[in-house]
């Protein structure tokens, strides 16, 4: 469904990203692994236009999305959940929902209605609706963070980082709702530090080391161990 | 006591042109995170474009208010384009230098134009005035509080029932989220600084109404007044904004009739300081988030 | 050379005085509308001394640095934990209220029968020592550049150290300075005192050349330009707020011939350049890479 080819992407003159390829297949979980300061980051902020790419492309269903504004990006149905959920904090639970789906502001009803779809997802949320986003925890801010995104009719769902400062057991909740979503359907392209956690919900995954991407597979393919080792440590020098 | 009174009321009718400058502030503070030192100075733009309506043509209000609109507009676009959009995101203060070297080209632009002292501007039309016992209130008063009241409602209902709303307080909320979400930063900013100069042309013309004359002096002074307005009411909140404006005009009423115009001054800013350091979050506490990530 | 440039050059390094005040605050990440009132202070402290109290020009140059220093200190006390926005307005305030309280505030004395010593809005006339000692005005210069020259020398003494590297920490990420262990509020009150040294230092000096100082003189308006000479020049280096003030008097003088449009094209002219170097031309990009090539 999104076709990455050859991203490369710099920060002034550090390139983090060195020509990245991969393909985030449609309807299954596609993750991303990689030590910190691999660049996982950074490809997620590339795809979502934030950041701009020296050069590559970022193609969905043959529409080419590099270069594209932000907002047009969403538009396009590539919506991103980023790392430390970035909820607006002064604003009520549901403004924070209605803000996410800004890119269909015309669509009333769809609105509504994916409103009450995203409160019965998440019932927590509708509990809370006229509470300021910032009062809630970190697990209930991740939920509204991608409740947010879902409001946006994602045809590609970005999540950067979900398990980030939350704990283990908040953690099992969200990836239960990842898994969820994932078994609906949905194009879900997912990048974890929690190794552990992602390979049991990846239909497909890659190991990104130091900017490029160094293996992809099907998890079951591979020696699990191995994988989480590089994932958190990177390759090893020596053989 | 009856002055003391009658000080509140006169200060009322200015405060609420303070506090319509303060919510102008507020609006591209609260969506840019920078100062726009030229908001004052863009005004003056718009008051003196009315102004040469009045001399000319001795126009109908609607004209001069028209006139007043889109000088302000104009110049509120320029510096918008200039100092906001083509600097870079994370350069607060060459913004703010940059809106002031626009204020240097807004001063020496209308000194050139209009060279004399000061110039005539259409005045209110009606002189009505309503006495209550020793208390008198001049029709301004009245006109003024009834504007602020409608500019504050209409604000009102375009940040919290239309769309574009929602994201302009998306924006300034929290800028990164907002993009995130797929809100068009850019045109939201737009659209707020249109915002900010259409209630700014509206403060002006109505301060220059109730003068019947501008000056020269008018941008450093609209500058100043909406700064501390919206600082003693509480910095990024409109409530505080209007109450700031308020406040800002009775203490001067007050101050100006126990001692005088130059004591007046000095009052009013060892005031400003004192309230920043006793209460830096204004009058009504714009609280902080902790959560903000 | 002749009176004219000796005049533009004193010019000059008298704002000079004043920009550098601006930028040491914004080094550390105050931005001050406000250093005005020490230039005021050292101004009014200075001529005080001097013209009132007949004593000497050197007593009225220490009188007046260590009143903008202390005057600096005692605001920053009060104003240095206030966030950006309400720190710069502070410091507004502060400079509007010296500049309101010095137009009423009168104090005269006969001085060989003429009344001497500051009146309100009418100002401080016949701060006379460099007649008095019989100065010419490029004597005078001579002073002042000796004291702004031993001003950026210093300044640039510290940046061989830690202390310049310490400073700017705090400007850039003062949380992460503390987690270093350098405390950012004792650097910027240190900084705070200097930055009102450094313009009172400027003010006295500035008083003495023109021997009449009024409150008017002390504006916002030149409060926001100190500023504005930093970031135009760069904040990369003491020389930038210098360069600058240059470029601004510069263009004062060479663009006489668009008079009518002086501050239009200048200003333009300032737009563009915050486009394109937001820092400064002088910025802290630019000035690495100089010492990168110096050291080869």
């Amino acid at each position: 469904m999104l076709e990455i080819r050859d991203i490369r992407t710099s920060y002034g003159k550090i390139a983090a990203l060195k020509g990245v390829s991969l393909d985030i297949r449609e309807g299954g979980l596609t993750c991303l692994l990689g030590p910190n300061g691999a660049g996982k980051t950074t490809l997620i902020w590339t795809i979502a236009g934030i950041l701009r790419a020296q050069s590559g492309s970022v193609c969905m269903d043959g529409q080419e999305l590099c270069g594209l504004k932000p907002h047009n990006i969403v538009g396009n149905g590539v919506v991103t959940v980023p790392e430390n959920r970035l909820v607006f904090p002064e604003m009520t639970v549901r403004d924070n929902l209605i803000a996410g789906a800004f890119s269909r502001r015309n669509d009333k009803t769809g609105i509504q209605s994916d409103l009450d779809d995203v409160f019965d997802r998440f019932p927590r949320l509708r509990e809370r609706a006229a509470q300021e986003a910032g009062t809630l925890s970190g697990g209930e801010q991740q939920m509204l963070a991608v409740g947010r995104a879902l409001m946006a009719r994602p045809k590609v769902l970005l999540l950067d980082e979900p398990s980030t400062g939350l704990a283990p057991i908040i953690v099992q909740e969200i990836f239960e709702i990842i898994g969820q979503l994932r078994d609906e359907g949905r194009t879900i392209f997912l990048v974890e530090q929690n190794a552990n956690m992602a390979l049991e919900y990846a239909d497909h995954f890659y190991l990104l080391e130091q900017g490029n991407v160094t293996f992809g597979g099907r998890p079951g393919e591979v020696d699990h161990d191995e994988l989480i080792q590089r994932a958190y440590l990177g390759a090893r020098k020596a053989s | 006591m009856v002055d003391f009174v009658q000080n509140i009321l006169d200060g009322i009718s200015v405060g609420s042109a303070y506090s319509l400058l303060a919510l102008g502030f507020t609006l591209i503070f609260g969506a840019m995170g920078r100062l726009n030192i030229a908001y004052g100075p863009s005004i003056m733009i718009g008051v003196f474009a009315g102004a040469s309506l009045s001399q000319d043509v001795t126009g109908s209000l609607i004209l001069v208010f028209g006139a007043t609109l889109f000088g302000t507009l104009v110049a509120t676009l320029y510096v918008e384009r200039l100092s906001f959009a083509a600097v870079k995101t994370d350069a607060v203060l060459a913004s703010m230098v940059s809106t002031f070297a626009i204020w240097m080209q807004f001063d020496e632009i209308i000194a050139h134009l209009f060279p004399l002292r000061t110039y005539a501007f259409h005045g209110w039309d009606v002189a009505t005035v309503i006495e209550i016992g020793p208390f008198v209130i001049r029709h301004s008063i009245l006109l003024n509080l009834v504007i602020v009241f409608a500019v504050v409602v209409g604000l009102r209902f375009f940040l919290y029932k239309s769309y574009f709303g929602l994201a302009l307080r998306a924006v300034t909320d929290n800028r990164q989220s907002a993009i995130v979400s797929g809100v068009n930063v850019a045109r939201i900013v737009l659209i707020a600084f249109i915002l900010a100069g259409t209630i700014g042309a509206i403060a002006g013309f109505v301060i220059a109404m109730g003068d019947g004359q501008v000056t020269l002096k008018f941008g450093l002074w609209a500058t100043l007044k909406g700064l501390i307005a919206m600082i003693i009411g509480g910095l990024g909140s409109l409530r505080g904004a209007v109450v700031g404006g308020l406040v800002l005009g009775i203490i001067e009423a007050q101050a100006q009739w126990y001692l005088g115009a130059s004591l007046r001054e000095v009052i009013v800013y060892a005031l400003l300081f004192l309230s920043l350091v006793i209460l830096p979050n204004g009058l009504l506490g714009a609280k902080q988030h902790v959560h903000r990530v | 050379m002749d009176p004219y440039t000796i005049s533009v050059l004193s010019n000059v390094a008298l704002f000079s005085f004043l920009a550098i005040s601006a930028w040491l605050l914004m080094l550390v990440g105050c931005v001050s509308f406000g250093q005005q009132a020490y230039f005021a202070i050292g101004a009014y402290v200075g001529g005080l001394t001097t013209a009132v109290f007949q004593m000497p020009f050197a007593l009225a140059v220490i009188f007046a640095v260590l009143g903008g220093a202390l005057s600096a200190i005692l605001v920053a006390l009060s104003t240095l934990r206030l966030s950006g926005l309400h720190f710069s307005i502070a410091s507004l305030a502060f400079a509007e209220f010296i500049r309101s309280g010095l137009n009423v505030i009168q104090y005269q004395r006969s001085v060989d029968g003429y009344l001497t010593g500051p009146d309100g809005a009418n100002g401080f006339r016949d701060i006379r020592w460099i007649f008095d000692v019989g100065l010419s005005q490029g004597q005078y210069f001579v002073i002042i550049l000796a004291f702004l020259l031993s001003v950026i020398v210093l300044i640039i003494g510290l940046s061989f150290g830690r202390d310049m590297m310490i400073i700017r920490c705090v400007g850039e990420n003062a949380r992460l300075a503390s987690a270093q262990g350098i405390n950012p509020l004792q650097v910027r009150l240190i900084m705070a005192g200097a930055s009102g040294a450094i313009a009172a230092l400027g003010g006295v000096l500035y008083a003495h050349m023109t021997t009449y100082i009024e409150p008017a003189q002390f504006s916002v308006m030149i409060g926001v330009h100190a500023l504005a000479y930093g970031l135009i020049g760069g904040l990369g280096t003491v020389l930038g707020p210098v360069l600058g003030v240059l470029i601004d008097i510069g263009a004062l003088e060479t663009l006489r011939f668009l008079s009518s449009y002086r501050m239009v094209v200048f200003g333009g002219l300032v737009v563009l350049i915050l486009i394109w170097r937001p820092r400064g031309l002088l910025d802290e990009t630019f000035v690495a890479r100089v010492k990168t090539c110096l050291r080869r």
